[in-house]
């Protein structure tokens, strides 16, 4: 990375153009609003760093993305085993299919999000997810079983 | 679809459509959203901020790494402890409040709010970042006049992005006979403090851009310094001018900086510093019109933000620490000035005691707790201490422990790709031994801590190379001199 210098209109359209599906890719994935709204902030500030020398930001915005919604679900996953309850918390209401969504593995609960919210299909999941396209399908189906499971 | 898919999609779209997509404050509204150079650090700083991030992450397997280079493979033992030294550490010992307090750069505060009722909810310290991310390549002027009230002027050049169209950036303006663009603001559009605030660009003719930012100097006498502005060497040069100072951003040697959260009933705060002068002082205040207010003689730039109500925000910097305070819940102006005169810099043991609850790492905890994250697990060969680095910030040990393991982790399936290319059966199981003796370790194949070497293990298992490849994402490093490689 040379340096964070940019020129600002054209992050400003990025910006413009990627932020609300970002934030509600990562709401989905997340479970918690504000969660979401910081972490995408969070990964646009990475892009901006690196605005000069990536070609396609748009890729490399879904990777930072998804990169810090596994990060935030491996971190509550360790503040739930240790008693964390965060400051804020989005989860005040309560359904059962959300919540089984929300117990899911990563790369389940985003499979399943790309999927039934975005309509995406097998190859462009394994794109944005950056995984082999035989992966997707088993994810899908484990994730579906597992929600099944658990609202039985 | 079935019952199950449909539902699914309406929970979705929902959920969704609940979603939080409002543009952040700190971003400039308006027909052209703008976000200036400057600004890019304030995103990171809000409440219930994700921990630590993948930059994090690397930082950390950057230091594993670092120490795994100094290390001879031959000397280490599956299980064995470190034969680390500590060096000298660089914490203060003398207490007193933060705002008339100075530290060396290499020395990082630890900071309680000392009255009573207030608890500490998050503590994270990062150490050895890359500086390169904070380019010193910039000429920066402060007016004469009351600190945070007077003008601020900042000049550096860019190369743009590929398909880059300056034309679509503000207005255009001359400056001599150089054809640039312009962005004004006369006001602040959250605190409604007066600027006007002020961007300017241009083309250099050499691929680059000039980039200019600038709050509290007018259009035409902007105008005229950037005329005078000399492009021609890294950092842009400029004849002294008169009214203004030239601000020195020498680099620290090591960049340090923290996060404190910290709780009372409704109220939060949120204090942030970084030892790159003033350098972090501008990365926090960005283009933001701030006025001067005063904390035990010490001038802290103010940002009143009348639409957010019981939401303060101000920034100061001592020496060569520049500090940034987020909070919200106060009932005054007052009673936000009067919490920030209570930050109180404490020592390790009362930290430790003040943060009991999320078992911090002060500098000093750092290697003991190596030595007990290493006993009965295998390492990479090339893995070992041969000296730990010794934090200088805090952290707290879930968040270490984490990422030592995922850290160790990444190394051994690098080392399993490596086996995998150089199909040896042997290495590749010797990998899986690596990472399931972490897991042995853990005990609970289902924690948080154990999430990478779970997966990993079941991926090395399966023999999938590519399912292999995916653990630890982007996360893990890529360096070719790092673990198991």
């Amino acid at each position: 990375v040379s340096s964070r210098d940019t020129a600002a209109p054209d992050f400003g359209k990025f910006y413009e153009f990627e932020l609300a599906g970002q934030i509600r890719r990562a709401t989905l994935i997340v479970g918690d609003r504000q969660a979401a709204r910081d972490l995408v902030h969070d990964s646009f500030a990475d892009v901006f760093q690196r605005w000069t020398d990536v070609r396609e930001p748009g890729p490399y915005l879904n990777t930072v993305v998804l990169n810090r919604c596994r990060d935030q679900l491996r971190r509550d996953k360790r503040r739930s085993r240790g008693g964390y309850q965060p400051v804020l918390n989005d989860h005040a209401e309560h359904e059962p299919l959300w919540d089984a969504l929300q117990a899911l593995p990563f790369n389940h609960r985003a499979a399943l999000a790309l999927r039934f919210h975005e309509q995406m299909t097998d190859r462009e999941i394994a794109e944005t997810l950056g995984c082999r396209i035989g992966s997707v399908g088993p994810w899908i189906q484990r994730g579906l079983t597992k929600l099944r499971m658990d609202l039985s | 679809m079935n019952d199950l898919e449909s539902r699914l999609t309406a929970v979705m779209q929902r959920k969704a459509n609940e979603a939080d997509v409002s543009i952040d404050s700190r971003f400039r509204t308006g027909d052209v959203p703008t976000v200036p150079v400057q600004d890019v650090r304030t995103f990171t700083h809000r409440w219930v901020r994700p921990a630590l991030g993948l930059a994090a992450v690397v930082v950390l397997v950057v230091a594993l790494v670092a120490v795994s280079t100094r290390h001879d493979p031959g000397t280490q033992t599956p299980g064995g402890g470190s034969t680390s030294t500590v060096p000298q550490l660089n914490v203060t010992t003398n207490p007193g409040p933060l705002m008339t307090t100075s530290f060396t750069p290499d020395q990082a505060p630890l900071v309680l709010i000392d009255q009573p009722g207030w608890a500490i909810t998050y503590v994270h310290g990062t150490d050895d970042l890359p500086l390169g991310d904070l380019s010193t390549d910039r000429l920066i002027l402060v007016g004469d006049g009351p600190r945070y009230d007077a003008p601020s002027f900042q000049a550096w050049s860019v190369t743009p992005p590929q398909g880059y169209d300056l034309t679509s950036y503000g207005q255009p303006v001359s400056i001599g006979s150089i054809s640039a663009r312009i962005d004004e603001r006369a006001t602040d559009p959250d605190t409604g403090l007066s600027g006007p605030v002020i961007s300017l660009a241009w083309e250099l003719g050499n691929g680059r851009l000039a980039n200019i930012s600038a709050v509290r100097i007018p259009r035409e006498s902007l105008l005229g310094i950037a005329a005078a502005l000399d492009f021609s060497s890294t950092t842009p040069t400029l004849p002294p001018t008169p009214g203004f100072t030239k601000v020195d951003i020498t680099a620290p040697p090591t960049w340090l900086t923290f996060e404190y959260q910290y709780a009372q009933g409704k109220q939060t705060v949120q204090l942030d510093g970084a030892n790159f002068g003033v350098l972090s002082l501008l990365s926090n205040m960005g283009g933001e019109v701030r006025t001067t207010r005063t904390v035990d003689g010490t001038a802290i730039a103010f940002r009143p933000l009348p639409n957010e109500p019981g939401r303060y925000r101000a920034d100061w910097q001592l020496g060569r620490w520049a500090y940034y305070v987020d909070a919200q819940g106060f009932s005054s102006e007052d009673e936000f000035l009067a919490m920030l005169g209570k930050l109180k810099v404490t020592t390790p043991e009362e930290f430790t005691s003040f943060a009991a609850a999320l078992n911090p790492l002060v500098p000093g905890d750092r290697l003991p707790l190596v030595q007990e994250l290493e006993q009965g697990i295998q390492l990479p060969s090339n893995t070992p201490t041969a000296e730990w680095p010794v934090s200088a910030v805090a952290s707290t040990r879930s968040e270490f422990e984490f990422r030592f393991y995922f850290g160790i982790g990444c190394g051994w399936k690098n080392a399993w790709l490596a086996a995998d290319t150089a199909n040896d059966p042997n290495a590749k199981a010797a990998a899986l031994a690596g990472v399931q003796s972490i897991l042995t370790k853990l005990g609970d194949p289902q924690s948080g801590v154990a999430t990478l070497p779970s997966e990993l293990s079941t991926a090395m298992q399966s023999g999938n190379r590519d399912a292999v490849s995916q653990q630890g994402s982007n996360d893990c490093p890529t360096w070719s001199d790092g673990l198991g490689t």
